[in-house]
């Protein structure tokens, strides 16, 4: 775009002369006079004025001021052109703010050269003033960015502030229900632990003064009386069985059983376990064996597992009619010791195979009550293994056998002592 | 002939007990509870105590941590109806000189067998 420059003169001649020197270049704006001259100044928004001193109504020192006085055409470069040369002019041209001057008569070359170096002043004014311009957009838009930024962080902050209410208000809550919970599981151990004695305390005079009598200490018995003492201490017994195996259970459901986790070797627990059980096996005659592979120590609760293998045994022996078998068996697997008890008894229907490892099932009533037993074994002995991360599960064919099977893996991953073990389920 | 203690709120345990020692020659006297058993433990100077470890008023281990600060040496036997763990046991024998313990419903034959072989 070409550069505008206002030529102000109340002469056409000289306005057409300096016009035609400069129009192939610029863009040439006229004034005859001052007051056309300021308005043009605001209207054309030339690059550079060229201004004739000596004009009517208003001279050219006047319009220079008016220029220089306006916000919007200070900065505009005025050349004034002046037919004389005095040094009062000069001056009186700076006091109203001139740029430069030029003597008339015009040398053209001089005005081209002039008119250039101001302009070229304009265009880095202009460049200044842009880039002052964008730097205020900016600084305006930062301005904006900031209070925009300071108006979210103080919403957020308040947001926080909220939510940091709520969560202290939920965590007092929480603080509550964990005491009422800590609470409720103390109690329930005590429940336990007491009703674990009070159930025990009344069997023991029972037990020990039958066991006096039967003995002979207090007299000689009569057959009758003998067989009457017999049949009550069967029964302290068999009480006493259950009142273990409910607290059991109700322990493994309320994830009270206390387990006590020791490196233990599993093939001299299995040995014991089954030479405990040979006196019961005899009588029966029914033949215990055991075959074990030698088994890397398990860290595994001793009495526990020996309850279970007792009472897979036990069970097996139950089931297991004179002549019959019963295998006890324990190998080494890749990550985990298996242990079957397989008997030769008489085995038990699909359907029934899954229940009978919930409490107080009692596989069939056709087998009759002939098999006692309080119907808890199996499922203790399923959260007992449960709880050393093994599994427990049953092969049977009706009238050929059961095997009985449960796995202990070699790595024990439960770091809680207490573990609730839901065998209703 | 030795002196037993026997401890217990039981008054049909206490009996029980006193008859089976009564029975194995040896001289008996009772506590219903650890305050009683405290204060006569040192005028009757037992060879052995029998001392249950569910009582009303004093926690069992109350009752050991006394007679351990009286330094006196007492041989024990608990009857109860827990179970100790390995640590527990070991615990109770080296702190407390708790010699045995047997759980109730308790065999007689094992119960003398047990008191034989502390005495």
């Amino acid at each position: 775009m070409k550069a505008k420059i206002l030529v102000v003169d109340d002469e056409p001649i000289n306005v057409r002369l300096i016009t035609e020197i400069l129009t192939a270049d610029y863009e040439i704006i006229e004034a005859s006079g001052g007051k056309e001259a300021i308005e043009k100044m605001i209207s054309e928004k030339p690059d550079i004025v060229l201004l004739d001193i000596m004009m009517p109504e208003i001279n050219g020192y006047e319009v220079c001021k008016k220029i220089k006085q306006n916000e919007l055409t200070r900065f505009t470069p005025v050349v004034m052109v002046t037919a004389l040369s005095e040094s009062e002019d000069k001056v009186l041209a700076i006091e109203a703010g001139a740029d430069d001057f030029l003597t008339k008569p015009i040398n053209f070359i001089e005005l081209i050269t002039r008119v250039k170096s101001l302009l070229r002043g304009k265009h880095f004014y202009d460049q200044l003033i842009e880039s002052r311009e964008r730097i205020a957009q900016q600084n305006e838009a930062l301005q904006k960015a900031r209070d925009e930024l300071e108006v979210r962080v103080r919403e957020r902050t308040a947001e926080l502030t909220k939510a940091n209410e709520a969560l202290e208000c939920s965590n007092e809550f929480s603080k509550t229900a964990n005491i009422k919970l800590k609470k409720a599981d103390e109690i329930k151990t005590q429940f336990l632990s007491v009703v674990s004695h009070e159930l025990r305390t009344p069997l023991t005079p029972i037990k020990a003064q039958l066991q006096m009598i039967l003995a002979g200490y207090f007299g000689e018995l009569t057959e009758k009386q003998k067989k009457s003492l017999d049949m009550i201490m069967r029964n302290t017994l068999r009480q006493d069985r259950l009142v273990g195996d409910i607290l059991d259970i109700s322990k493994l459901e309320a994830g009270e059983m206390k387990f006590m986790m020791t490196r233990s070797n599993l093939n001299e627990v299995i040995v014991n376990a089954v030479e405990t059980m040979i006196p019961l096996a005899n009588p029966k005659n029914v033949i215990l064996t055991l075959k074990q592979d030698i088994i890397p120590e398990i860290l595994l609760d001793k009495d526990r597992i020996t309850q279970v293998i007792v009472n897979l045994i036990n069970n097996a022996l139950k089931f297991t009619d004179s002549g019959g078998t019963i295998d006890v068996e324990l190998s080494g697997a890749k990550d985990c010791a298996i242990i079957k008890v397989k008997d030769t008894g008489i085995g038990i229907k699909k359907e029934d195979q899954e229940r009978l490892f919930r409490p107080f099932v009692q596989v069939d009533s056709s087998y009759g009550r002939k098999y006692e037993g309080s119907g808890l074994g199996l499922a203790i002995s399923k959260g007992i293994i449960t709880f050393h991360g093994g599994k427990i599960w049953i092969e049977s064919e009706e009238g050929k056998g059961s095997t009985f099977q449960f796995t202990i893996p070699y790595i024990y991953e439960n770091k809680d002592e207490k573990v609730k073990v839901n065998l209703f389920e | 002939m030795s002196k037993i203690m026997i401890v217990d709120d039981n008054r049909d345990i206490v009996e029980t007990l006193k008859t089976i020692m009564e029975m194995e020659n040896h001289q008996t006297e009772e506590a219903y509870n650890g305050e009683e058993f405290l204060g006569k433990v040192e005028s009757a100077r037992p060879d052995l105590v029998l001392l249950d470890v569910m009582m009303p008023g004093l926690k069992t281990k109350e009752i050991l941590a006394r007679l351990k600060e009286r330094k006196l040496d007492l041989k024990i036997i608990l009857v109860t109806v827990v179970r100790f763990s390995d640590q527990e046991k070991r615990i109770l024998m080296t702190d407390f000189n708790i010699r045995d313990y047997i759980t109730k419903p308790f065999d007689v034959p094992e119960l003398i067998t047990r008191v034989r072989a502390v005495l």
